[in-house]
């Protein structure tokens, strides 16, 4: 019998290579909910890449957004390039600086494989230093974590520069096609959509089968007791190091699913505010269980998306609610809630039982 | 009678058109023009002045403007001085507000509370149904206007040694350029305070930038090279290239002097004042950081909702003000002051309310405390949007903090600043105090080294815990009310400080009070003199790698106290 990951990863396997498939032989679909589907795909993949190591390797990063930034804006940096070499004209972004051609670091990355190198190369460069230099001075908890929150912030006001190429405040936008296929078209949205699902499905199998593996043991005992490990002769820094750099590459292929499903990005991804609603979506979902991180961001973007549009001075009051009341009640998050609500539940069933006996 | 009444008039008529003509071959050579001060009679030159005004063509108007001026100090007594003055004010004065006007066939008047007056002789007279018009005041002859009415004030204002109207004074400081020569050598030849002739001289020396005469150039250069400005460098800069080299090599020499020193001297100020709001800036972070370095070394737990504690003590701080502006207006001006101890007990008390609901239940997950404050700082941010608004306050400013000092070239030693660092500092001896010489201090630094042994000897630790992170929420308070007039403050405010006062827990080391004051002027300056060079990226970049590099030495900062786990 699969076990519920396992179980989960088949399911978004299969309904994202169904809707491709599907999409292709001409099903039409709703482009918003698509498009909803999607993003809330490619939140869930973040929320898995930080619970990978929160979860299992006790390191909380509340800068994984600079992370899901890098794939986003390498991602819209490739559709920048496909339009300019449709249309010869830079995006309007670049016409406000007065720039008449695409600087030199958007060569070759009308590529997509040189496209996915790049993203894997400068998410595995920034990951590697920045993890390396923290991880072997030992710093951990709320030190590291105050750190990447800095790190993520310093991203974001250098992203609202406007001397960058990088769009600036305004961000980066004016998508025509990814793949060859048009964004006007409905095909495209559903296409996305279903490759975000695959992916994420993939993605979950194998964070699955790694927590399963040596490392992911390993990651649990610097999660358990990091110092005893060090003790016995085990260098966890380059445990540690590794489960970092997996979760970077995870949350940067988060970011390269979603931008082009929202057709724009801008420095406001890289804000600590996103960042910190990841480490909340897995903490809402259960830290330790991958299922859980990813039922977390699907709930919490989910009622975000709804609540923002019926109710939106409601929203944030009862965000602040729902993570200071879940962190306080449910230390484990909704995995915990199954247990409390089960006993609420007994108890109310037993109750006319107990009156009878009394 | 009609007759009689009539020629007069005639003549008068005909001695203004002869005068003016005379006055306008000589409108541009003040040389000429002062002879004729002599020749012709103050009621001449009454009649001839207001004729050119009602004109209202510019460059008569600026011309008889400036010899008015000349006209008004040509004499010895200096009661005729006076008298003369005087009428100039008035008419000037007239002119400005539209009082005085004209009519097409040369009959003027002066309206004065509703009296009507002849403007040469200032004797009421009664004015026919003919039509009369102010004269257009054009754009090119304002300045000349309302400066020769400054250096007249100035002049009236004499009269009482020791009482030189500064307010004119500063008029004509923004505008040297039109100022009398001969009112200017007047108002030096009477007697002055030192400062106001000094300011005087720096007018003048302005002025005479432009002079054809050498000697009047080199002399301004040398009086101009002792203020160091950014206004004179670039004045003597515009001199300097007009000034021909082979002509003049010993005039070129000394601008380039003047250019040299004044450029040293602002390159000096420059250093000074970033200084300055290093440190002022420096101060608002000890503030906003001295509470999270206290609980933080006690605790083990970082306060994310401190940020949004600066925001309501800025908020609390113009609620004061507001209340105190409705109920008591005289008491206003000390708003600042009064609202120390409500910021410090509200926002106190909101941070033991954080304690008591919150953190108290997590005391053993400090991952978990990260993001249940954070919880209550999007609550507390959403809380002020929501019954203020998103805009920024507008703060009322008290007179004593308006302005500042000024020092040494550009730099400017402002009240407000200055009150923030004095404040800091103040804090700061409050905190040390409270940690090194009080009771409650010494159970902080038993239940910081080692919780356990402190329980176990009587400390009350839940207590400590709740009571410190009261003082450090109620000092992030302090730090609200300390920038308010000086940043912009609106709900999302804590943010911008929040990241820098983390930098400065992690640089400056876990609960050490000399650390976070270390870190605070490190991270303060470095922000400051890095940013306006190479932006806020470039400075934040810094201090991120300064901490990197840190932490490879020395883990838990710079200044960590040996803590048993």
């Amino acid at each position: 019998m699969l076990r519920s990951s396992e179980k989960f990863a088949v399911i978004f396997f299969l309904a994202g290579s169904l809707l491709v498939i599907a999409s292709f032989m001409g099903l039409e679909t709703s482009t918003y909910l698509m498009n909803l589907i999607g993003q809330i795909a490619a939140f869930s993949l973040l929320a898995l890449s930080l619970d990978l190591i929160w979860g299992f390797c006790g390191i909380l990063s509340l800068g994984h957004g600079l992370y899901f930034a890098i794939g986003g804006y390498l991602v819209a940096m490739h559709l920048v390039k496909v339009a300019f070499e449709k249309t010869g004209t830079p995006p309007d972004f670049m016409l406000f600086m007065g720039w008449e051609d695409l600087p030199a670091y958007y060569f070759g990355i009308e590529s997509f494989a040189y496209l996915l190198f790049l993203v894997i190369l400068v998410t595995l460069s920034v990951s590697l230093i920045f993890g390396y230099f923290s991880f072997r001075s030992r710093v951990t908890g709320v030190y590291f974590a105050i750190i990447t929150q800095a790190l993520v912030y310093m991203a974001m006001l250098f992203m609202f520069r406007n001397d960058t190429g990088f769009g600036g405040n305004n961000g980066m936008t004016g998508f025509s096609e990814i793949f060859g296929l048009n964004f006007r078209e409905n095909k495209t949205a559903t296409i996305l959509c279903g490759i975000s699902l695959t992916v994420l499905g993939l993605s979950l199998l194998g964070c699955k089968k790694l927590v399963d593996a040596p490392l992911g043991r390993f990651m649990r005992a610097v999660k358990e007791d990091e110092s005893r490990l060090r003790f016995l002769g085990f260098d966890t820094v380059y445990v540690k190091l590794t489960a970092w750099c997996i979760s970077a590459i995870l949350a940067a292929i988060a970011g390269l699913l979603y931008v082009p499903q929202v057709g724009i990005i801008n420095p406001r991804v890289l804000s600590p505010e996103l960042s910190i609603e990841i480490a909340v979506w897995v903490a809402i979902g259960g830290r330790g269980s991958l299922v859980g991180a990813i039922f977390g961001a699907v709930v919490v973007s989910g009622l975000k998306f709804i609540l923002t549009g019926l109710v939106p001075d409601l929203w944030p009051f009862l965000l602040a609610i729902l993570v200071v009341g879940i962190v306080i009640y449910l230390p484990n998050g909704f995995s915990d809630g199954a247990r409390v609500f089960g006993s609420i539940a007994r108890r109310l069933v037993s109750a006319p039982h107990r009156k009878l006996q009394s | 009678m009609i007759r009689g009444h009539s020629c007069p008039r005639f003549f008068r008529e005909m001695a203004k058109i002869i005068l003016s003509i005379s006055w306008l071959a000589f409108a541009d050579n003040s040389a000429v023009a002062s002879d004729h001060f002599n020749k012709i009679s103050w009621i001449e030159f009454r009649n001839h002045f207001i004729t050119e005004i009602c004109s209202s063509k510019p460059k008569r108007m600026k011309a008889v403007l400036q010899e008015l001026g000349s006209f008004t100090v040509a004499n010895q007594d200096p009661k005729v001085i006076r008298e003369r003055t005087q009428w100039a004010t008035d008419l000037i004065s007239g002119i400005q507000k539209k009082r005085f006007r004209c009519s097409k066939d040369g009959k003027t008047y002066l309206k004065r509370e509703d009296k009507f007056l002849d403007p040469v002789s200032m004797a009421e007279i009664k004015i026919g149904d003919a039509k009369y018009k102010a004269p257009f005041l054009h754009l090119p002859v304002r300045p000349t206007l309302e400066t020769i009415l400054a250096t007249s004030k100035l002049i009236n204002s004499l009269k009482n040694p020791g009482t030189l109207d500064l307010s004119q004074l500063a008029l004509l400081e923004k505008k040297p350029d039109f100022i009398n020569t001969d009112q200017m050598a007047y108002l030096l030849k009477s007697q002055l305070s030192d400062s106001s002739r000094e300011r005087l001289v720096f007018v003048r020396a302005f002025k005479m930038l432009k002079s054809e005469n050498i000697d009047e150039v080199s002399e301004a250069l040398r009086n101009l090279s002792s203020i160091p400005s950014r206004k004179t460098l670039t004045a003597i800069t515009k001199v300097r290239k007009t000034i021909d080299p082979v002509k003049d090599p010993e005039l070129i020499e000394i601008a380039d002097n003047a250019i040299a020193e004044i450029s040293f001297s602002i390159q000096i100020g420059k250093a000074m004042s970033i200084v300055y709001s290093g440190l002022s800036y420096s101060s608002i972070l000890f503030l906003a950081s001295i509470g999270l370095a206290i609980v933080f070394g006690l605790m083990g737990v970082i306060n994310l909702a401190q940020g949004e504690l600066i925001m309501i003590g800025a908020y609390v701080t113009f609620v004061i003000q507001e209340c105190l502006a409705a109920v008591f207006p005289s008491m206003l001006p000390l708003y600042l002051l009064i609202s120390i101890p409500f910021v410090f007990l509200i926002t106190g008390g909101m941070g033991a309310l954080i304690e008591f609901s919150v953190i108290r239940h997590l005391y053993t997950r400090p991952l978990m405390t990260l993001l249940a404050t954070w919880g209550v700082s999007i609550f507390l941010i959403n809380m002020i949007r929501v019954s203020f608004g998103t805009q920024n306050l507008e703060f009322y400013v008290p007179d004593y903090l308006v302005g500042g000092l000024s020092v040494f070239g550009d730099f400017l030693i402002t009240w407000n600043r200055l009150a923030t660092i004095i404040f800091a500092i103040v804090i700061l001896i409050f905190t040390l105090f409270l940690v090194k010489k009080t009771r409650f201090g010494m159970n902080i630094r038993a239940v910081t080294e080692n919780r356990s042994m402190a329980g176990a000897i009587g400390v009350n630790t839940r207590k400590v815990d709740l009571l410190s992170f009261a003082v450090g929420s109620g000092l992030a308070g302090l730090a609200g009310l300390a920038l308010s007039t000086i940043y912009n403050v609106n709900p999302t405010m804590g943010t911008n400080f929040i990241v820098d006062a983390f930098m400065v827990v992690v640089l400056g080391g876990v609960g050490s009070i000399w650390g976070t004051v270390f870190a605070a002027l490190l991270v303060g300056m470095i922000n400051v003199a890095v940013e306006p060079l190479y932006g806020a990226v470039a400075a934040k970049v810094l201090v991120m790698i300064l901490i990197i590099a840190v932490i490879q030495v020395r883990p838990e900062g710079i200044f960590m106290m040996k803590v048993r786990k």
